[in-house]
């Protein structure tokens, strides 16, 4: 049965022959940058916290950390280089 | 099998539901990984931009808090608690009275999900009735319960017989 999905970008990822460890590489960028958004969303909260505790330190710190994550969960999400 | 006679019926198909919820399996695969990466890369950006919104706002001065007559301090007998209003009329507050002649005072919100703190005479301590948080009454700091930080206090100035509000001191 043919696909009825109006993007034929699926088809065609689908059909293409995947590249030994290309897969593995996907899911370990995946599982990566999943782990990288949890830590930021700790950051987030913490940041909450220490703002509302009065801490005016703490908050430019942890967006410091966090604009690290997200450079890192960028560098790791190019998709087109895998 | 249908007798002579008997009028046909036509062939029943199951399930129904499928007719009225059409649920195409092909399109499951719509977001694929690598979509997915994206997805979470762009969540990534949304929570940093988060973070640094929250940073910039330490940036914005807060507006200094005026000086405001509370009560009169023959009005509050000492172990007794006096519930005002600072520095807004949305800003519920409470003002206790120590022993010793020593008077402090909080913002009545708790730091754990902003219910009304209470003063708890026996225990000598602020409560917060809705989790069980419970506040040091000298320091507004938490003793038990889900509340993390301290109570907001209230800087308190006595004149003339009458206790003034100055402004609020956080942790």
């Amino acid at each position: 049965m043919t696909r009825q999905s109006p993007n034929h970008d699926h088809e065609s990822q689908s059909d293409e022959k995947v590249q030994p460890g290309k897969e593995a590489a996907i899911y370990g960028r995946l599982a990566v940058v999943a782990v990288v958004v949890v830590l930021q969303l700790w950051f987030l909260i913490l940041a909450l916290d220490e703002f509302l505790s009065g801490d005016l330190t703490a908050p430019w710190v942890l967006a410091g950390f966090s604009g690290i994550s997200f450079l890192t969960a960028a560098w790791m999400g190019r998709v087109s280089r895998i | 099998m249908s007798q002579p006679g008997e009028r046909p019926t036509a062939p029943q198909r199951y399930p129904f539901h499928t007719e009225d919820f059409p649920y195409q399996r092909n399109l499951d695969n719509l977001i694929t990984r690598r979509e997915y990466l994206g997805l979470l890369t762009l969540t990534s950006f949304g929570l940093f931009v988060g973070t640094a919104l929250l940073a910039l706002r330490t940036l914005i001065p807060e507006e200094a808090d005026s000086k405001q007559a509370v009560v009169a301090v023959d009005a509050v007998p000492e172990g007794e608690s006096f519930r005002f209003h600072y520095p807004t009329s949305d800003d519920p507050a409470l003002l206790v009275h120590l022993p010793g002649d020593r008077f402090v005072a909080y913002s009545q919100i708790c730091t754990h999900l902003a219910c009304a703190v209470l003063w708890d005479r026996e225990g000598s301590r602020l409560e917060c009735p809705c989790h069980e948080g419970f506040f040091e009454v000298e320091t507004g700091r938490p003793l038990a319960g889900p509340p993390l930080r301290p109570l907001t206090r209230i800087a308190l100035q006595v004149e003339n017989g009458t206790i003034f509000a100055m402004g609020r001191e956080r942790a």
